[in-house]
């Protein structure tokens, strides 16, 4: 083979690098970047064409892996691998043109944030119709022989394999490029990226091209995810989950839309993850450089190994202050399409729906007292669940409804608040309104410095950036206990000894096993130590529980509705319908947003500390993005800019997973079909939906975002444009647009 | 309303006094109300239940009977750990139908199955949901680490007894409770037998590749600090970890590479398909044929199944494979086999014989409340498929014995086989009772 | 402030859209109290102009007094609270919310700062005494009390027009930029329009950006004719009507 001129250049570059990265090092770096370059490309191309933050993405690569899964299993690792390395990504560009045309179409001239919605909804459907298909046991993808194994070269072992993804990889990309840099299509998707009136208005139908870079992106992730998977030897339902966010990281660094972008990003985040970060590098030795200068230099360098994970999202954020259009991207013009809040109320008067708020808080008041006749699914743990996370979409709906901005990092405010309750309740005090209250400062102050970086960008910047700062909470949970224990060992302000004893996080278990009292100083009481009896019925623990929480949730929503009531609240609402004219008023709308974002994550945090004294444990899945992108759907699904609907949205959400886990739910059906003969399929069929409730939820949402945008509240409203008994004149187009030409 | 609060003291608490569980309140008003709240009109106790049924607070006799228990599985159905989630439900089923079949045991197990996934947050859903919705006095499953020491906590919480899958050592140890009762093999008698094989190799210089969480963090531990005690020569040339879910292991070889011409071995302290990828990437650059690799795990059939070839030569600490012909193994393999059509494995074992032993308990103590089985199950020996095994009462870990084995190529197919290199019984692999850090 | 400084004054104002300059170097004056009017062919660079004034762009070069001081750099809100007013072509106003709300939040603007951080942040703007009244007042100004609670985005045009100039009007603005208030509408409506503006602006400094020549001989103190982003001329509407160059540019740009 070429394995001499292979081996020189090994050797040139051996000699380039051998003192600050080896060789094989270079190799573990590329082999990952050339897999971002082919993700990224086709994420990055898509956001450019159309302004389409695609969650799915990650999906489709999992489908790449898991169609070649299914083909090379039967024909065998030899002819088997080329057939997949074919026909699986046409199958998943299939899926994408799919996608396009009945999902994404619809959505077009839409706020793009509608489209984050509708790919995180795609995100569960996939991945569950992944565990319908081919389960949840591992598979794996068989190689050629020859692709498999060490090879010797320079006098150091290789993965053959590595070879084959660098060189695959790249001929691959480069293929891409030179289609979107010479032909007419490519001209077309380019110009299209950079502006799409303009492309328009030569006359050339851009939408019609959307479909083939849809199907061309998605085939693209297919091809990464087959020939990474089958390196690393399994193929699990989750490996779509876990690489989405890098790339995301990668497209933002690169700039979004832009594939020279996703190619610099993709090749350098593998290179600073595989090559630089993950090792470690030497000390920086410079002629001429005093050794002091360097010292700061080789101190921040030598602490690279234990911020790994974390760099990237550092960068991804320093990245979105500054040069939010990322290395090669343009500035994209920001799609303001109608953000569709909740509606007027349709048939329910004001009164009305005082009332309707008002019995439902007093059955709700009622369902611990028959807790043992309630059916099943409908248990006061499910009901405590729904409304910890009422408050969360509560908070959530706080700066997106009423402000526009869709934070995709709101698990951040929900892991703070359930982390340092968790650390205090462990560590220093069993005093819940102390662990609470610590839990609601450190929340507000993080929503603050969070939200002074990122107000300043705007729809999916913000999005980006608030993910970025939420992810990196994230991995930070698992090392901050390290941290102490290192920072109390290299100073004298505190103990090595004593850090150790402190779990301030407890690592990747978390912290359990910690309970509360409700008082301070020592004084109050548990709620497992006192009873309220009413007649054959005894409130205590849980039950008690049950009341703070219902008690804390009513007062989160009237207190968020009174703000919205005060001068504060009218500038939101006037940022939400016309931020432009909002200046013109006199008020800085970045001051009132920021204002908003603290409100929002201090709710939000309530809702984490409420989480950990329910469930007396916080582990680092508290803070993880799909929590973030969960409590969006529930805002959405409930119908945002209302307060009230998101809390419907969050019992929606937990009451259809309980449904439709409930195989009862599906008795009759049974019972019917057996008349007919058919029990057995139907039996069938409720196992299956009862088994991938997250297929028919995640069917729902998108349903929703397609159909119902407004969510739950509007339903009243649609009702009554049905049956038309009076004239309306809210019905009358408004006209938010400002233009001065 | 009245408010009925319970208090020997002064109505004072301290901070981290030990919290008084609610069953033992309700027990104590119930009594307690009707002499000194008489006449007060709400006020009244009516919380005695016959053992376990529901927590929520109060309700009372929920209809069952002793001759219905209600067992919890909760099991990682999906993610990395499914194939042995599976395996284990799997003995745990056969050893259910085998109760409910049998005249000896008076009462029938009702079964609500539970997905954790990997995430201790739908475990401990799960376990609560177990216990409050479907009143489940007793819970087995879960085979990560992380997931089985947040059960344990629930398990202490609601007072029911827990008999998890999970290996890592401080579950029965310094996070141990008398809820808690193990038939898996830990990690602290398999790394009795690995480290003694491995001294008595001369293999005394170790690299660490280890898998960054419970599980990973205990084999590390257990295997560093008897090596230290055992060998003076013992250095620990260098640790690498990886993410539990990483799919890359390429830079942790790079590293690994820098170490293999000092070390005599590298230890791997991983499971299920984590271990899976670092073999077949380990294989896939030549590190195997450099330097020997030991495992806790490798000789699961489902990390010889998955990672095919690139599992061949590795050694591994062996809990259990289905050829010995201790206790009633061979009728539990011919009963398996009959059954799944397969041959049972690790997990397929610890399923089966925690619920057996659960069972035992239950029979004995009669009752189905969980603190009555609680009581009679320490100490208590049970005919298992190792021999007669009891739960150790200083830390509730079973006595099983535990051997050192090989994976080697198979005389036919892909999956390698194991040939069992030493063996060390139950009692010999425990660690003395004051080493454990458990207290009970 | 020194009496003899214009309201507003700009020195060398340029704009430049990548090459293309759209504004040139203006140099304009308003006097305290002048209606001024800002006329030109299509692309002559008013909006560009209006907009450079109110903060909506920021200049390439040169300088913009108000009142006299250089307000070049600051953004659009903070030249607004020092008592400049704008006005939009379209009508620009909070379409979900009630007319009342619209006018509301306009008047809050100038109060805010008399509020504690709790009045602020939880009373409900219902209960403020002083905001009401004023908004009261300005909903009778604007003869829109009768429709105070319906939604604006409801309002026929004519209505959202006069919403809109109430709303500069609530901000109590010593200088009111229009943007094509009358633009769409018919001879009666126009008439009320300027009839309005006149009657409850008669204080103010006013600058116009119009279309309708006639309305703005009409009604204009001086006018600024803008071309190819540079004033072509200046002066009161007689000396406009007269000058040779205006008529050029408007006959040739209207034949282009």
């Amino acid at each position: 083979m070429y394995a001499g001129t292979i081996q020189s250049m090994l050797d040139v570059l051996s000699a380039g690098t051998a003192s600050f990265i080896s060789v094989q090092e270079l190799l573990n770096g590329l082999t990952v970047g050339m897999v971002y370059v082919l993700l990224a490309s086709g994420l990055s191309v898509i956001f450019g064409v159309m302004h389409v933050i695609n969650f799915a993405h990650g999906e489709l690569y999992a489908f790449g892996a898991y169609f070649a899964a299914a083909i090379v299993t039967p024909l065998g690792g030899g002819t088997g691998f080329y057939v997949a390395l074919v026909v699986a990504p046409l199958l998943v560009g299939v899926m994408g043109v799919a996608i396009e045309r009945f999902t994404v179409r619809p959505l077009y001239g839409r706020d793009p944030l509608y489209h984050i919605l509708l790919t995180f909804g795609l995100v569960l459907v996939l991945n569950d119709l992944i565990k319908l298909i081919w389960g949840t046991s591992p598979r794996r993808i068989a190689r050629p022989e020859y692709l498999t194994g060490p090879i010797e070269m320079v006098g150091m072992t290789f993965s053959r394999y590595s070879f084959f993804i660098i060189g695959f990889g790249g001929a691959l990309a480069l293929g891409v490029w030179a289609l979107l840099k010479y032909t007419r299509y490519g001209l077309i998707i380019r110009a299209g990226a950079q502006d799409r009136r303009m492309v328009r208005n030569l006359g050339i139908s851009i939408d019609r091209y959307y479909s083939l870079v849809f199907g061309m992106g998605a085939a693209l992730a297919a091809v990464a995810g087959l020939i990474f998977t089958a390196g690393r030897g399994q193929v699990v339902p989750g490996i779509g989950f876990d690489i989405i966010i890098s790339a995301f990281v990668i497209v933002v660094l690169g700039g979004l839309g832009s594939f020279r972008g996703a190619v610099v990003g993709g090749l350098g985040v593998g290179l600073l993850q595989e090559s630089i970060i993950r090792p470690g590098v030497p000390d920086l030795q410079l002629p001429l450089v005093p050794e002091n200068v360097l010292a700061p230099v080789n101190m921040v360098l030598g602490l690279l190994p234990q911020l790994e994970g974390m760099v990237i999202f550092v960068l991804m954020i320093g990245v979105l202050i500054f040069r939010p259009r990322g290395l090669f991207g343009t500035e994209f013009e920001e799609d303001s399409g109608e953000l569709l809040t909740g509606s007027s109320g349709g048939f329910l008067t004001d009164s009305g729906r005082f009332k309707l708020g008002i019995a439902m808080i007093g059955l709700l008041a009622l369902v611990p007292l028959g807790s043992g006749m309630l059916p099943s699914p409908l248990s006061v743990r499910l009901i405590m669940t729904m409304l910890t996370w009422g408050l969360f979409a509560l908070a959530l709906d706080f700066i997106m409804g009423y402000t526009g901005l869709v934070s995709l990092g709101h698990a951040l405010f929900w892991g703070i608040g359930a982390y340092v309750s968790g650390t205090v309740l462990f560590n220093f005090t069993e005093s819940a309104f102390v662990a609470a209250g610590v839990a609601l400062l450190v929340g507000g102050l993080v929503a603050w410095i969070v939200g002074y970086f990122s107000i300043r960008v705007h729809g999916v910047y913000f999005a980006m950036i608030t993910l970025a700062f939420a992810e990196l909470f994230h991995t930070s949970l698992t090392k901050i206990d390290g941290w102490a224990v290192g920072f109390c060992e290299t100073t004298p302000v505190c103990s090595a000894e004593a850090a150790r004893d402190i779990q301030l996080t407890g690592g990747s278990e978390g912290l359990f096993g910690f309970s509360s009292y409700w008082g301070l100083g020592g004084v109050g009481v548990e709620l497992e130590e006192i009873g309220i009896f009413l007649g054959p019925v005894t409130l205590t623990g849980d039950l008690l529980l049950y009341y703070i929480i219902l008690g804390v949730v009513v007062a989160s929503f009237f207190i968020t509705r009174r703000m919205l009531q005060s001068p504060f609240g009218a500038v939101l609402k006037g940022i939400r319908e016309n931020e432009q004219r909002v200046r013109f008023l006199g008020y800085d709308p970045t001051v009132y947003k920021r204002r908003a974002f603290v409100v929002s994550g201090i709710f939000a945090t309530l809702a984490g500390v409420i989480f950990a004294l329910n469930e007396s444990f916080v582990s680092p899945e508290a803070a993880e993005w799909l929590k973030s992108g969960e409590v969006v759907v529930m805002v959405i699904l409930g119908g945002m800019g209302t307060l009230f609907g998101p809390i419907l949205g969050a019992f929606t959400f937990f009451g259809l997973e309980a449904l439709l886990q409930e195989e009862t739910l599906f008795g009759p059906f049974i019972w019917a079909g057996s008349l007919v003969g058919l029990g057995g399929p139907i039996e069938g069929v409720s196992a299956t939906v009862a088994e991938r409730w997250r297929l028919f939820l995640g069917s729902t949402f998108v349903l929703f975002v397609v159909f119902l945008p407004r969510g739950l509240v509007s339903v009243p409203e649609l009702v009554q444009q049905r049956v038309p008994t009076r004239f309306d004149p809210t019905n009358v187009p408004a006209d938010p647009e400002g233009g001065d030409d | 309303m009245h408010i009925c609060q319970y208090r020997e003291s002064d109505g004072m608490r301290t901070d981290n006094q030990i919290q008084k569980k609610r069953r033992d309140f309700l027990k104590t008003t119930a009594a307690g109300s009707a002499v000194a709240l008489t006449g007060l009109s709400g006020c009244i106790g009516s919380t005695d239940d016959d053992g376990g049924d529901g927590e929520d607070g109060g309700t009372t006799d929920d209809g069952t009977d002793f001759d219905e228990v209600t067992l919890g599985v909760l099991e990682p159905f999906t993610g990395d750990f499914a194939e042995l989630a599976t395996e284990r439900n799997q003995g745990e089923t056969l050893a259910i139908d085998q109760v409910n079949a049998s005249d000896e045991y008076d009462f029938e197990f009702n079964v609500a199955e539970y997905d954790t996934q990997l995430s201790s947050e739908d475990g401990v859903q799960a376990a609560k949901d177990a216990i409050e919705s479907d009143g489940a006095q007793f819970l087995t499953g879960a085979i990560s680490s992380s997931v089985a020491l947040a059960i344990n906590e629930v398990a202490a919480n609601q007072q029911v007894v827990y008999t998890p899958g999970a290996a890592d050592v401080s579950i029965t140890g310094s996070n141990c409770n008398e809820y808690v009762f193990r038939f898996e093999t830990n990690t602290a008698q398999i790394a009795e037998v690995t480290t003694q094989w491995l001294a008595d190799k001369g293999w005394t210089n170790l690299h660490y590749q280890i898998a960054d969480y419970a599980y990973g963090d205990s084999v590390l531990e257990e295997v560093d600090s008897r090596m230290s005690e055992r060998s003076g020569d013992y250095e620990r040339l260098g640790t690498t970890r990886s993410a539990p879910a990483a799919q890359n292991f390429d830079s942790a070889i790079t590293e690994i590479e820098e170490n293999v011409d000092a070390a005599d071995a590298l230890v791997v302290g991983a499971t299920g398909g984590h271990l899976i990828r670092f073999l077949v990437q380990a294989a896939g650059r030549g590190l195997k044929e450099d330097i020997p690799i030991v495992t806790t795990t490798g000789s699961f059939r489902v990390v010889r199944g998955g990672a095919g070839s690139a599992a061949y030569d590795v050694y591994s600490g062996t809990r259990y494979v289905p050829s010995i012909d201790t206790g009633t193994n061979p009728q539990f393999v011919e009963d398996y086999q009959a059954e799944y059509d397969a041959p049972p494995d690790n997990f397929s074992r610890v399923g089966y014989g925690s619920v057996l032993m659960l069972a035992n308990g239950i029979q004995e103590a009669g009752s189905k409340d969980p603190d009555d089985v609680r009581d009679v199950l320490p100490g208590m020996t049970h005919e298992t498929i190792f021999g007669d095994v009891a739960f150790r009462e200083c830390d509730q870990q079973a006595s099983n014995p535990v051997w050192m084995g090989q994976n080697v190529a198979p005389e036919e197919g892909e999956t390698a086989a194991v040939e069992l290199l030493r063996n060390l019984d139950g009692e010999a692999a425990q660690p003395a009772c004051d080493t454990t850090g458990c207290e009970l | 402030m020194a009496t003899d400084d214009p309201m507003l004054r700009t020195d060398g104002l340029v704009k430049e859209f990548g090459n293309f300059a759209a504004i040139d170097g203006v140099d304009i004056a308003v006097q305290p109290g002048e209606f001024r009017s800002i006329i030109g062919p299509n692309g002559a660079g008013k909006t560009t102009m209006f907009n450079l004034i109110s903060g909506g762009l920021d200049a390439t070069e040169g300088a913009v007094y108000f009142d006299g001081e250089d307000v070049t750099d600051l953004p659009p809100e903070e030249r607004i609270q020092r008592g400049m007013g704008r006005s939009f072509q379209i009508s620009n106003i909070f379409g979900g919310l009630t007319v009342r709300e619209n006018v509301r939040l306009a008047v809050q603007s100038r109060m805010r700062d008399s509020y504690s951080f709790r009045e602020a942040l939880f009373k409900p703007t219902g209960r403020y005494d002083d905001i009401n009244d004023e908004t009261d007042e300005i909903l009778g100004r604007i003869d829109l009390a009768d429709i105070a609670e319906e939604e604006a985005a409801a309002l026929p045009y004519g209505d959202k027009r006069r919403l809109e100039i109430g709303v500069v009007l609530a901000t109590e603005p010593e200088l009111v930029l229009f943007d094509e208030p009358t633009a769409g509408m018919g001879p009666e409506e126009t008439q009320s329009t300027i009839d309005l503006i006149e009657e409850v602006l008669v204080e103010q400094t006013l600058i116009l950006v119009e279309h309708d020549i006639e309305l703005v001989m009409e009604i204009s103190d001086m006018i600024t004719v803008l071309n190819h982003g540079q004033v072509l001329a200046e002066g009161t509407p007689e000396e406009i009507a007269d000058n040779q160059d205006v008529q050029d540019a408007y006959l040739g740009g209207m034949t282009e």
